[in-house]
């Protein structure tokens, strides 16, 4: 016989503001089982009224089907007092002060949703149709628990048809917290011409119009403002070009479909998996030769591409039949993404055809994701919309420690639990707007995971504005190595806690000798690093001015080799630049002048591509390594000489380089050669250290990895010399990573 | 007889020689000629402000000046800035022995024409040579004493700086420390650069004289005037916004930092000051100020505000902000 009980199974992980609780009722339902399903703020609790058989297979079913969106950590069932019940229902929310539960990510528009808005009376248009499934969602919350009252969509008021939805457990759109329709839900408006356009068609109307010739427009999206026009329209994208100021980073741009993306650009499949996921993020992909303006790329072989993920992107490409819309995020040179109406009114309006904004608040701001997939293997190069606030799970006790990140590209990370959260991708700290935003989302995530700081970790580098904030803070402070936090973020993310072999190459990290590091060769654990080599110490002239002209370095590695002698040189790249330029930075290399040693690898890059003469000022970060890689041919697999003793020495490949230009080689050989070598160097050193010190197990991280041709070459030739090679696919490799290495080393620290 | 001997610091007849020929004959006034032990001042019945600075620059000559101007209006200016009026100098002097006695009357000589132009007395002295190699041919210090209008007493510590005070700067900045730097390293660059050093005390005396209402004044030498700023901001826990479009930088200036990488906010001046002074009477306090030659370029830069407490914040010409942070020490890069 059959012995009914009550017991009370606790689910964690991503389990709120995804449709799991109507998922867990219906489930319920169909096993016939009795109780309660309640979220509360550490996770979701269900009180199950069943046999022991019949939990067993409650669970497994649990664990089998639950929503896509949704994420399991962990579950766990126990025997309670037998609390008869004669149906199943779903309780209210509860708030329980101690541990908390996920926070789920925004989610692309679900195909459902999209059918809706085309035959749902009250949803015909509508861009702000949404289900359990899909819709915004770290974009809108205040606080928690994930209740519409705790969201910026408590302004609205359900109709008593969206209510009914609501409320029947039935129906997809089942406490689908920012459920709406035209009735009642938030609007669109479009602010053009001093007038305000309410009216959904007429906004489409005009919005076709505007884009169809060379318009700009900035729309309010997810988690902010994008700027956007016809990606096909020269002139429209070189208009949006000076909007953005000097920068020359490439657009993204988003496809109206995936066909239609691949008119442009080749995606394989691990990137239309990526494209077409839930995140919808941008991903980098190679694209075609013959295509899209050469404004829109800035003559790169890469395109940032992205697939529409809101019903208003959907209805854009429809009524405008436009294939392809530069979208790039409405900020100006590292200003954080706009987010209210009013601001971009003020800024925005001056310089767009008109403004589509909404009547919902934006809380957290988001910008769209970056990723590229290199050797069929993630990496994310900005974590924000659709990957923010997930959870990442260390190996470690990580609770209570706040980890502040570094200066550019800066995110943050809380320690839940064994967790590391990351913060979205926030930016540049040396802007003050972005410098607040930082203190915005520190705050906000604070709060969303009650997190009580207990330690704070941040870099060596004391100017940092993030290491200054967090001196005041009142809180212990443990100061973590910035390469040695690039590969212990690999380190947390792997559960890798015993001896690796570390290759951080990056621009620029402060080393405990106060110098700038960047090409560090670590044996190291989480607790220690050994810094078994580097590149040999070349003088960065005028700090971050060498980090903005490339020809400064190549300049700087010139005079190692040859002293101020250099300028005779026959050197194409010398014939760019000024006499007085020239002698003006021998001088100061000479005499040290604001000039300071380092061992950057991303210096080195700048210094090859200047050599070679394809970029001698940046006019976006990291330009001249980009152009640098874009040019290598796939093909060769040339090397140059280098040797090594206490540190790595270059100058014989910088010779050869000096050589190979002056006798009009190919750049395309050049900067493959150059790469090899690089790959060379690595191989080198870690066959040494695994000779040396019996360790296999090799990580790679620092925005240098962000660098395909590079990246691919190293897992071929590391997997052929067997090494087990790890690079993270959760945190970034670039700085937008740091703080998830600066958790793990506090962490361990701690744990002694 | 051409050089500095060691002599001449014995208090023997080289010495006497020396401040009878040359201090005597260039300050030349009633109270140093008293050549007492001290100085004795006439009762000035009011209160008195009192600096010292000692002055060692590379090289001692440089376009625009040299030691000495600096010595002289250095002071003046630490005077000045504080409200005071200035009246009385002091001059030590420690002088490396083989140092030409040219030079040193062409310092002294400047000193006595800059003091002279300012209205001021150098009133009492000191000279010291020491052995070769145990100084770099000459520092000087310069102590000063000013009388302070009650009015104006809280000038120094800016007291009375409120939200919606207006922040004003007398002229280019950047001009003292990259000519300095620039002869020193002997660098080659075609543009001329020139110290800004000059004596402040008359245009701050005629500001002074129009309104009560100047709050705070600070002379922005080594650390620039994103120093004095960062600092006053932390102090009074008020935000202060500057507008680096209104900022005045001579091209020159502007091109050999952009190539050194400096920031002409953290470069030093000698002759450049930050008043913060009630809304009501900056234009007029602009107007006054643009009279005197190297102040020409007077302007309104910011403003005191209530929001960004504690914090100097530029708002930049490309259209961001920038929180301006002190600087410890040696500045570091951090473009990643």
């Amino acid at each position: 016989m059959k012995k009914i009980q009550s017991y009370l199974i606790k689910v964690t992980g991503l389990v709120q503001g995804v449709g799991f609780r109507p998922f867990i009722y219906r489930l319920a339902k169909e096993l016939q089982i009795s109780g309660w399903v309640e979220n509360r703020t550490d996770g979701v609790t269900i009180l199950a009224n069943t046999d022991q058989e019949g939990l067993d297979q409650f669970q497994q079913l649990i664990l089998q089907m639950h929503p896509p969106a949704s994420r399991i950590d962990q579950i766990t069932a126990k025997k309670t007092d037998f609390f008869p019940c004669h149906q199943f229902i779903i309780k209210k929310s509860q708030a329980v002060a101690g541990q908390i539960t996920a926070v789920s990510p925004d989610l692309a528009v679900c195909s459902a949703c999209l059918e809706d808005i085309k035959k749902q009376k009250n949803r015909i248009n509508y861009p702000f149709t949404n289900c359990t499934n899909c819709g915004p969602r770290f974009s809108i919350i205040k606080n928690i628990p994930y209740d519409r009252k705790n969201t910026s969509m408590h302004d609205f008021i359900m109709c008593p048809q969206c209510e009914a939805e609501y409320t029947n457990i039935e129906n997809r759109r089942f406490h689908a917290q920012p459920n709406a329709c035209s009735i009642c839900g938030p609007q669109y408006q479009l602010v053009y011409q001093n007038q305000t356009i309410t009216n959904m068609d007429a906004i489409l109307s005009v919005t076709t119009t505007l884009l169809n010739t060379s318009g700009i427009m900035a729309l309010k999206g997810m988690g902010g403002f994008n700027l956007i026009c016809n990606a096909e329209d020269q002139q429209a994208v070189r208009k949006l070009r000076d909007l953005k100021k000097r920068d020359g980073k490439p657009f993204a741009v988003m496809f109206a479909s995936l066909a239609g993306l691949k008119k442009y650009a080749q995606p394989a499949d691990k990137e239309i998996e990526l494209l077409t996921s839930v995140a919808r993020p941008i991903v980098i992909i190679k694209s075609k030769t013959a295509g899209l303006p050469e404004e829109v790329c800035n003559g790169l072989h890469t395109i940032g591409a992205i697939l529409p993920y809101m019903p208003i992107h959907y209805l854009l490409f429809e009524k405008s039949q436009l294939e392809a819309i530069v979208f790039t995020s409405g900020n100006f040179s590292s200003e954080p993404i706009i987010i209210h109406n009013h601001v971009a009114e003020q800024q925005l309006s001056q310089h767009c055809s008109a403004i589509l904004e909404y009547n919902r608040t934006i809380i957290n701001r988001c910008d769209d994701s970056v990723v590229q997939v290199v050797k069929n293997k993630t990496q994310i190069m900005r974590r924000a919309r659709g990957y923010v606030p997930h959870a990442i799970p260390t190996a470690l006790n990580t609770e209570g420690i706040f980890a502040t990140g570094g200066e550019l590209k800066t995110t943050f990370c809380l320690g839940k639990g064994q967790d590391g959260i990351f913060s979205q991708h926030i930016g540049d700290l040396k802007n003050a707007d972005t410098f607040d935003a930082y203190q915005d989302a520190y705050n906000r995530l604070k709060m969303l995971f009650q997190f009580k700081p207990e330690l704070v970790v941040t870099d060596l580098h004391q100017d940092f504005y993030a290491a200054q904030w967090a001196q005041q803070l009142g809180l212990p402070v443990i100061h973590a190595q910035h390469h040695h936090a690039h590969i212990a973020a690999a380190m947390a993310e792997f559960h890798l806690e015993e001896k690796v072999i570390g290759f951080a190459f990056d621009g620029i990290g402060l080393g405990t000798d106060h110098k700038i590091w960047g090409s560090e060769v670590l044996i190291c654990d989480l607790l220690n690093f050994n810094r078994y080599s580097h590149l040999d110490y070349v003088l960065l002239p005028g700090l971050d001015q060498g980090a903005k002209e490339p020809w400064r370095m190549a300049l700087s590695y010139l005079y190692k080799i040859f002293g101020k002698d250099l300028v005779n040189l026959d050197a194409p790249l010398l014939q760019q630049i000024k006499a007085q330029d020239q002698q003006l930075l021998v001088a100061i290399l000479e005499q040290k002048i604001n000039c300071i040693a380092t061992s950057s690898m991303g210096r080195l890059f700048d210094a090859v591509a200047a050599l070679c003469n394809i970029c001698l000022i940046h006019t976006f970060e990291a330009e001249a390594p980009i152009r640098l890689e874009n040019l290598a041919d796939p093909q060769c697999y040339n090397e140059y000489s280098f040797h090594i003793d206490q540190t790595i020495k270059v100058y014989p490949m910088i010779e050869e380089i000096l050589r190979d230009v002056q006798n009009q080689t190919p750049v395309a050989k050049i900067a493959a050669a150059f790469h090899n070598t690089v790959v060379r160097i690595m191989i080198t050193l870690a066959k040494k250290i695994k000779n040396e010190y019996n360790i296999n197990k090799v990580i790679l991280s620092g925005g240098v990895f962000q660098n395909r041709f590079l990246l691919s070459r190293c897992y071929d030739f590391f997997l052929k010399e067997k090494f087990h090679l790890y690079v993270a696919n959760q945190a970034p490799v670039n700085d937008g990573g740091l703080a998830l290495g600066q958790l793990a080393i506090g962490a361990k620290q701690r744990s002694q | 007889m051409n050089t500095i001997l060691l002599d001449h610091g014995s208090g023997g007849g080289l010495t006497s020689e020396l401040i009878s020929n040359l201090f005597a004959r260039y300050f030349n006034n009633d109270i140093l000629l008293q050549m007492g032990d001290s100085a004795i001042l006439p009762n000035l019945n009011e209160q008195l402000a009192f600096t010292t600075d000692s002055y060692v620059v590379q090289p001692i000559f440089f376009p625009g000046g040299n030691i000495g101007k600096l010595a002289v209006c250095g002071t003046i200016n630490d005077l000045a800035v504080s409200g005071a009026k200035p009246l009385y100098l002091s001059c030590g002097m420690i002088i490396e022995e083989g140092f030409s006695l040219d030079k040193l009357e062409e310092i002294v000589s400047t000193m006595a024409h800059e003091a002279a132009q300012a209205g001021v007395l150098l009133v009492t002295g000191d000279t010291k040579v020491v052995e070769k190699g145990a100084c770099d041919q000459i520092f000087i210090n310069t102590a000063g004493i000013g009388k302070v209008n009650p009015k104006h007493i809280e000038i120094v510590t800016g007291k009375n700086i409120i939200p919606g005070d207006k922040i004003l700067l007398n002229g280019p900045i950047g001009n003292h420390g990259m000519a300095i730097l620039k002869e020193r390293k002997s660098l080659p660059f075609e543009a001329p650069l020139q110290t800004d050093c000059q004596a402040l005390n008359k245009v701050i005396n005629e500001m002074l004289s129009y309104t009560e209402q100047i709050h705070f004044m600070r002379d922005a030498t080594r650390g620039g005037i994103a120093t004095v700023l960062t600092e006053i901001a932390e102090q009074k826990n008020y935000g202060i916004s500057i507008a680096e479009q209104q900022i005045p930088v001579d091209k020159s200036v502007a091109g050999f930092c952009e190539f050194l990488g400096f920031d002409p906010l953290y470069v030093a001046n000698e002759g450049k000051f930050i008043a913060i002074v009630a809304n009501g009477v900056a234009d007029e306090l602009i107007q006054i100020m643009k009279k005197y030659p190297g102040c020409e370029k007077s302007c309104i830069i910011g403003e005191v505000t209530e929001k960004s407490q504690g914090k100097a914040i530029l708002q930049t010409s490309i259209g961001g902000r920038r929180y301006l942070q002190k600087l410890n020490g040696f500045q570091l890069p951090r473009i990643c």
